[in-house]
Parts: structure tokens; sequence; C-alpha cells
């Protein structure tokens, strides 16, 4: 038990002491969409105000202007697309975390892990969806779903790598 | 309902297994880079600290 409760803690690993939290924001427009993007290592957006994010939820595609009507959900594995007032769009992949959307106009995306487009390793996900499919089809229930999920995943970073989403 | 939910797994564990493979499956060690997490327990008998954090 206390070997699995090590083995867990050492799975979840990187992570300090969290910094002190940033004061609230005062007189915020509840009109513009303010973004705060980040992993438990890197923060990619600080409460800045862009136009768009587009987030890729359990529940599907979601796409959050200012305005938008509170929300909160889970991530699922894609790429979440951020379009700034400039109109730039920058695209980060996430892994898995969460979504929310707030009354005052801000906004969350907490990834598990982010990663630049061109960081992700095509051929080390090919390999892992392939190993990941085999397993799928043998094994306890348990192991066929972590298989799955690992293929999902691994099929999640080739489009991406391949700009197929 | 997810094949995942319906094996008794839950969306910590999913989010857990996500960003494995992420690590997994990225260029150049950048991954790696990032500092390793520490752990330190101590034990705590009838309210008085039994050994000092490891």
């Amino acid at each position: 038990m206390l070997a699995r409760t090590i083995q867990r803690f050492s799975a979840v690993a990187q992570r300090g002491y969290a910094a002190a939290a940033a004061a609230p924001v005062k007189n915020a427009n509840p009109e513009e969409l303010r973004l705060t993007f980040a992993s438990p290592d890197t923060a990619v957006f600080s409460n800045a105000v862009v136009k768009q994010v587009d987030v890729p939820t359990l529940a599907g595609m979601v796409g959050v202007l200012a305005n938008h009507v509170p929300t909160i959900g889970v991530l699922k594995p894609g790429v979440v697309a951020v379009t700034t007032n400039e109109g730039t769009v920058q695209r980060l992949f996430v892994s898995s975390g969460t979504l929310s959307v707030n009354i005052d106009g801000s906004c969350q995306v907490l990834a598990e892990e982010v990663l630049k487009i061109e960081d992700i390793d095509e051929s080390a996900a090919r390999a892992e969806l392939e190993s990941a499919q085999k397993a799928s089809g043998e094994g306890s229930e348990v192991a066929r779903a972590e298989a799955q999920i690992r293929a999902e995943v691994a099929e999640a970073l080739i489009k991406a790598a391949t700009n197929q989403q | 309902m997810v094949a995942w939910r319906a094996a008794g797994l839950n969306y910590v564990r999913y989010s857990q297994i996500a960003a494995q493979v992420t690590r997994l499956c990225t260029k150049g060690g950048a991954a790696a880079k990032k500092s390793p997490a520490t752990l330190k327990t101590s034990t705590w008998e009838n309210g008085k600290l039994a050994t000092k954090s490891q």
C-alpha cells in the first residue's frame, strides 16, 4: 500500500512549492476575455486579454469568446488555440486538465502537461500508439482501459504534430 | 459511458496517464529538464513529533 502510494507520488512528480497567488484584478472589465493558461510549472498566459480560446474537452471542442456563459469542463488531449487581440493564433498541445469560464470574464485553462507543437516527437507517438493498441486487447479490464487511454493520447499527439486539428 | 470510466478509472487517473504519455513523446528531453519533486515525511504520535522529516 505504502509502496503504491509512493509510486503514485513519483508518477505525478515535477511539482515544487507553489508561488503566492496573484492578487485578483480590480475593476476588471467583464466585457473582455481574460485568459489564464498554465501547467504546474509554466504559465503561458496569465490574466491576458485575448479574443478567443478553443479548448478540446471531453464534451467536445469549446470555443470561448468574451461574454461566454459560465462553464466548467475537463480537457482531453488535443490542441488549445488562443487567438490574441492582434489576430495571431497560438497553438499548444495539452494532455489533460480543466477549463473554467467565469461570469467576470476570466477563463482558466489549467493543464497537467503543455507542449509546443514542434516539441512533439511524432515517431515516439507512433511507437506509443502501436504498443498501446497491442496492449488494449489483452489483460484485465483496467489494463485494457489504460491502454486505450494511451492510444487516444498518442493519436491526439500525432494529429497535432501533423496539423490535422 | 466511456470504456475507462466503465472499467472504474476516474479522470485523475486518465489525466495522469495522458500526462505520462505526453512527457514520453516530447522531443529532446524537454520534459526531463524539469526539476524532480521532493517529498518530506514525518510521523507524529500523540501530538508529538516521532521522527523528523527526512
